[in-house]
């Protein structure tokens, strides 16, 4: 239950981002239906309007696409899209704030570049 | 089609003015939040709506029709609240008959269901419940009438969390089952907000905003931090609420230009989200708020 109204981010953001961690990780399939609105209300209790805001985000992103009457499906560009608006948006944000605690922590960049090959595996 | 239409509507009790020139229009198949304050003219407006008070002064349409005096409108809608009286010699499965007879599309096997899920015997006086079993019974009598306005005012007073949360999803099953319009107020949310498609914030016997919930929630963020930084952004945008917290640390509420946000971290400050509730009690806070009447009057000893 990925959805949580406290976390300060917008839920309709929030149900699109869990839609597009569902079709990285092969939930939801290219060409494939997703859910609709209504199903996304009843399942996390929200507004069906404020669903349809999340799914319309992502058919604006253009991973989602729309059949007249019948609902909304995964485009086939829809993992490219995903990874590379997440690869300049997210992963950025993550690395800015793991920058910022550095600093506080008084981490050098050489440190700090070694945390992150240890991560990666690629400590040697 | 607008299916309530407050223009200018005042009423009176006495020298008391419950609404004093309400102005407000409300169309679509959506769950609509009333918020107000204790006082605020909500529970007055919602029985003008259902034709159960005539107003003093405006105009009041519902489904283009004056609700009072209005056998149309008194089948096509229904408030519940806490006041609501059904006679006391009837036991519950009776009082469902007669609803059935005064709602053309009353669901009683709907109603039937629920109250055994939420434990109330059918063979009970209304009088015999407990608050919180009254406001599930008589909620339940609204969600079954299946009336094309629904409106409910303080529906979920003395329930315990779970009955509640049951409720509410039995409410939002129904919405999507049978789109209608669903008015719901209160001044406690939790738990609520997410449900509301619109909100209407009533203040002081007037209209003080409507407008869709989700945009209404993104427009009031807090942010906090060291002060000077708070201080500046307060000099940019409108702040509802700024103390002091620790030490040179401040936090402040602030509603954010049209269209614009706030970077996450920006110099220094952190930004967080305001819950529906605390932004609308912060909207409707008189100046100066609880800290400043209570230094005022201790003459800060």
């Amino acid at each position: 239950m990925p959805i949580n109204p406290d976390s300060g981010i917008p839920i309709y953001l929030q149900i699109a981002d869990w839609i597009e961690d569902g079709i990285l990780t092969g939930l939801f399939r290219e060409d494939e239906k997703v859910y609709s609105q209504y199903q996304l209300a009843e399942q996390y209790s929200i507004n069906p309007a404020t669903a349809a805001k999340g799914l319309s985000l992502l058919s604006d992103r253009g991973v989602l696409y729309k059949k007249r009457g019948l609902g909304m499906f995964v485009s086939q560009d829809a993992r490219r899209i995903i990874f590379s608006r997440r690869k300049s948006s997210v992963l950025q944000k993550k690395i800015r704030d793991t920058v910022v605690e550095a600093r506080l922590l008084g981490l050098t960049e050489d440190e700090l570049v070694d945390l992150l090959r240890k991560e990666m595996g690629g400590d040697h | 089609m607008t299916e309530v239409e407050f223009k200018n509507v005042t009423k009176k009790y006495g020298r008391t003015k419950a609404l004093s020139g309400l102005t407000l229009n409300l169309s679509g198949n959506k769950i609509i939040g009333i918020l107000g304050r204790n006082g605020a003219g909500k529970s007055t407006a919602l029985q003008i709506a259902a034709g159960l008070l005539k107003p003093s002064g405006g105009t009041v349409a519902v489904f283009g029709e004056n609700p009072f005096n209005s056998l149309r409108i008194s089948a096509n809608a229904i408030l519940i609240h806490e006041g609501m009286a059904f006679p006391p010699s009837l036991r519950l499965g009776a009082i469902l008959d007669e609803m059935k007879r005064a709602y053309p599309r009353f669901d009683i096997k709907l109603a039937l269901s629920l109250l055994e899920h939420f434990g109330i015997p059918d063979h009970a006086f209304h009088v015999q419940l407990s608050k919180g079993m009254k406001n599930t019974f008589n909620m339940i009598t609204g969600l079954a009438a299946r009336t094309p306005l629904l409106m409910f005012d303080e529906p979920l007073n003395g329930m315990d969390a779970g009955v509640r949360s049951d409720i509410l999803r039995v409410l939002l099953k129904e919405f999507i089952a049978q789109p209608r319009m669903i008015l719901l107020s209160g001044h406690q949310l939790e738990g609520v907000e997410d449900l509301f498609e619109e909100v209407a914030i009533i203040h002081e016997g007037r209209l003080l905003h409507h407008g869709n919930a989700d945009e209404f929630k993104e427009r009031f963020v807090r942010i906090s931090g060291p002060g000077t930084e708070v201080r500046r952004v307060v000099s940019r945008v409108r702040a509802l609420e700024l103390r002091d917290t620790l030490p040179g640390m401040a936090e402040a509420l602030i509603e954010l230009p049209d269209g614009q946000t706030l970077p996450e971290s920006a110099g220094g400050l952190s930004v967080s989200a305001v819950p529906l509730n605390d932004a609308y009690i912060a909207l409707t806070r008189r100046k100066g708020g609880i800290d400043r009447v209570y230094a005022d009057a201790t003459d800060g000893r």
